[in-house]
């Protein structure tokens, strides 16, 4: 089924875009997820942490 | 014995003697009465009457009096005077029923007996002339009495320092506060309470008066003691974080002086893209510049912007409560000279409720890389290489100019206010029946983090109504930052709705036409 979407380069239909996302191995997909944001809330916290220190010198008025 | 009350017609020269006989004795900045006044005379506002409500108890200044003013040498008046604003004339024999004039209540100024900065609690109807344009996502209902008649305003609180138990910084938590507690159902916090809740932890000196500020610590030492969880980005520290802004924001410049100077245009847009995420979800975000504090509280919107790579390119400036110059004051992200503008702040504090753990900026990174994985599965197994992205451009071919070049736009979410707006898109014939109605069953957390996904194409319209999204992905709030917190998308078609107890288990539906759809409108 899935390997007529490729050879005839035509609209796939409804049932075969279904059976496309049933394909999807989540847990492979959900773990590169995890490991792109866990990088990049890293930096977040990096830069949290050095706001800390960074801002007890300042007064606002 | 009697209450006493004064009626005006607005900017006549008995509205400027009875304003002169409780402003004066003036002293410290005009600025935000000023202000207050040119903003009542615009044509979206258009004031013709002011009513002076003599001897008013104003809870705030109360509090203030308590602390400091009933405590020194000179005496001070323990009452304040409120102006009313209505947009239509009032007889001016009126004495009694100002019921009727209800629709056309603007709001009210209160106006302390002290001797510097005397604009107090002010509730004022923001001034908008273009509503496609001009946003002020962070009011919320507010009502006043007179004579025992009931007026309600949509507005955001403003308050002027008045140095003694507050300068800027507890006028801009006040500003916060007062507005997080009508709007989410907290308790109200009182100036001098702020004041100390600020000083409870740093020792700098005595606590009033408050003429020597406070500091940013002092400020989340305050927000944390308010029940609000608040975390601080500083302009130097950003450079490794908010990659996305990197390409819309690249670093040019053939000088070390040119070099520098993108480099802090790209600061600019990094910590205007981390409090932009808040501001959209209804939430202040306090800004602080090299001395002073302030409140954005909405965003201008320019509907033109070609091939935006990161949603900030469209918000030409924020709408900021100012203590310094009044409510609703414009700040643009690009320095135009005079006064404060983007390129000034050093830092950014931004709050949410104490349910959603999770910040925004990390939400956003979650649905950004969902929806960027998801186009590059390679969901026929074996032989083929096609990616989703391609076998959905096939399906749609209209998908590949909007694939081109994906904007993201997040904010936070009440879950009721979620199921309100979906039922709503529901019965607009906004949203695909049956996937809204797969939305709508959810179990939420209380709050939700929602990134919209869309294109030039679909926002470059000047009616806000017209401007649409390719999609949404759902966040949990309450998600740990390192993880995948999705709970469902729904984009170009697709809908997969992710069991959050199991990674592995998804519903997934393809709901062809599905998408775009009609993106939301903030302040509704």
């Amino acid at each position: 089924m899935t390997c007529a979407v490729k050879d005839t380069e035509r609209k796939p239909t409804q049932e075969e875009m279904q059976q496309m996302l049933e394909n999807i191995d989540l847990q492979s997909f959900w773990q590169k997820v995890t490991v792109k944001v866990s990088a990049n809330a890293d930096e977040y916290e990096r830069a949290r942490a050095k706001s800390r220190e960074g801002a007890a010198n300042q007064v606002l008025l | 014995m009697k209450k006493r009350y004064a009626i005006a017609t607005f900017d006549s020269p008995t509205f400027k003697d009875l304003l002169m006989k409780v402003i004066f004795p003036y002293q410290g900045n005009p600025r935000p009465v000023t202000t207050i006044l040119s903003q009542l005379r615009t044509p979206s506002l258009s004031c013709q009457t002011a009513v002076f409500e003599y001897d008013y108890v104003d809870e705030d200044y109360q509090d203030e009096f308590a602390c400091f003013y009933s405590k020194t040498f000179k005496k001070y008046p323990h009452r304040c005077t409120r102006v009313h604003f209505f947009s239509c004339a009032i007889p001016l024999k009126t004495r009694t029923g100002f019921d009727k004039y209800k629709n056309s209540y603007l709001g009210f100024m209160v106006l302390r007996p002290t001797d510097l900065q005397r604009v107090g609690r002010t509730i004022l109807k923001p001034t908008l002339d273009d509503p496609n344009r001009q946003f002020i996502n962070c009011t919320t209902s507010y009502s006043a009495h007179i004579l025992g008649d009931d007026f309600r305003v949509q507005a955001m609180p403003f308050i002027q320092q008045d140095t003694q138990v507050g300068a800027c910084a507890q006028a801009s938590l006040w500003m916060l506060a007062r507005y997080m507690s009508q709007r989410f159902g907290h308790r109200r916090f009182l100036p001098a309470e702020i004041n100390a809740l600020a000083k409870a932890h740093m020792a700098m000196g005595r606590p009033l008066p408050a003429e020597s500020g406070l500091t940013p610590i002092q400020i989340l030492d305050a927000l944390q003691g308010m029940g609000f969880a608040a975390v601080i980005y500083l302009r130097e520290n950003v450079d490794g974080c908010s990659k996305h802004i990197e390409i819309a924001f690249p670093v040019t410049g053939q000088t070390p002086d040119e070099q520098s100077a993108s480099m802090e245009q790209q600061r600019t847009a990094k910590l205007a893209d981390i409090a932009y995420r808040y501001i959209e979800s209804g939430l202040p975000v306090i800004l602080c510049t090299k001395d002073h504090a302030l409140v954005a509280i909405g965003h201008t919107y320019n509907p033109t912007v070609v091939n935006a790579k990161a949603s900030i390119q469209r918000i030409p400036s924020f709408y900021t409560n100012n203590d310094n110059l009044g409510p609703y004051v414009e700040m643009p992200l690009i320095r135009q000279g005079g006064d404060v503008s983007l390129p000034d702040v050093q830092m950014v504090i931004s709050v949410t409720p104490l349910e959603a753990t999770l910040r925004g900026e990390q939400a956003e990174c979650m649905a950004m890389e969902s929806i960027y994985s998801l186009l590059e599965e390679q969901p026929i197994p074996d032989q083929s290489s096609d990616k989703l992205r391609d076998i959905l451009v096939r399906a749609r071919p209209e998908f590949s100019t909007w694939f081109g070049c994906l904007e993201y736009r997040t904010y936070l979410i009440e879950s009721v206010r979620l199921q309100q707006d979906l039922r709503i898109e529901i019965s607009d014939d906004n949203i695909m029946r049956t996937v809204g109605e797969k939305l709508l069953v959810l179990d939420y957390p209380k709050y939700v983090w929602v990134t919209e996904i869309s294109s030039s194409t679909l926002l470059n319209r000047p009616d806000k109504n017209q401007r649409n999204c390719l999609g949404r992905v759902f966040v949990d709030s309450t998600a740990p930052s390192r993880t995948a917190g999705v709970m469902a998308i729904h984009f170009a078609d697709i809908l997969l709705i992710q069991d959050r107890n199991d990674l592995t288990q998804a519903d997934r539906y393809m709901f062809l036409n599905s998408t775009p759809f009609k993106h939301r409108l903030c302040c509704l």
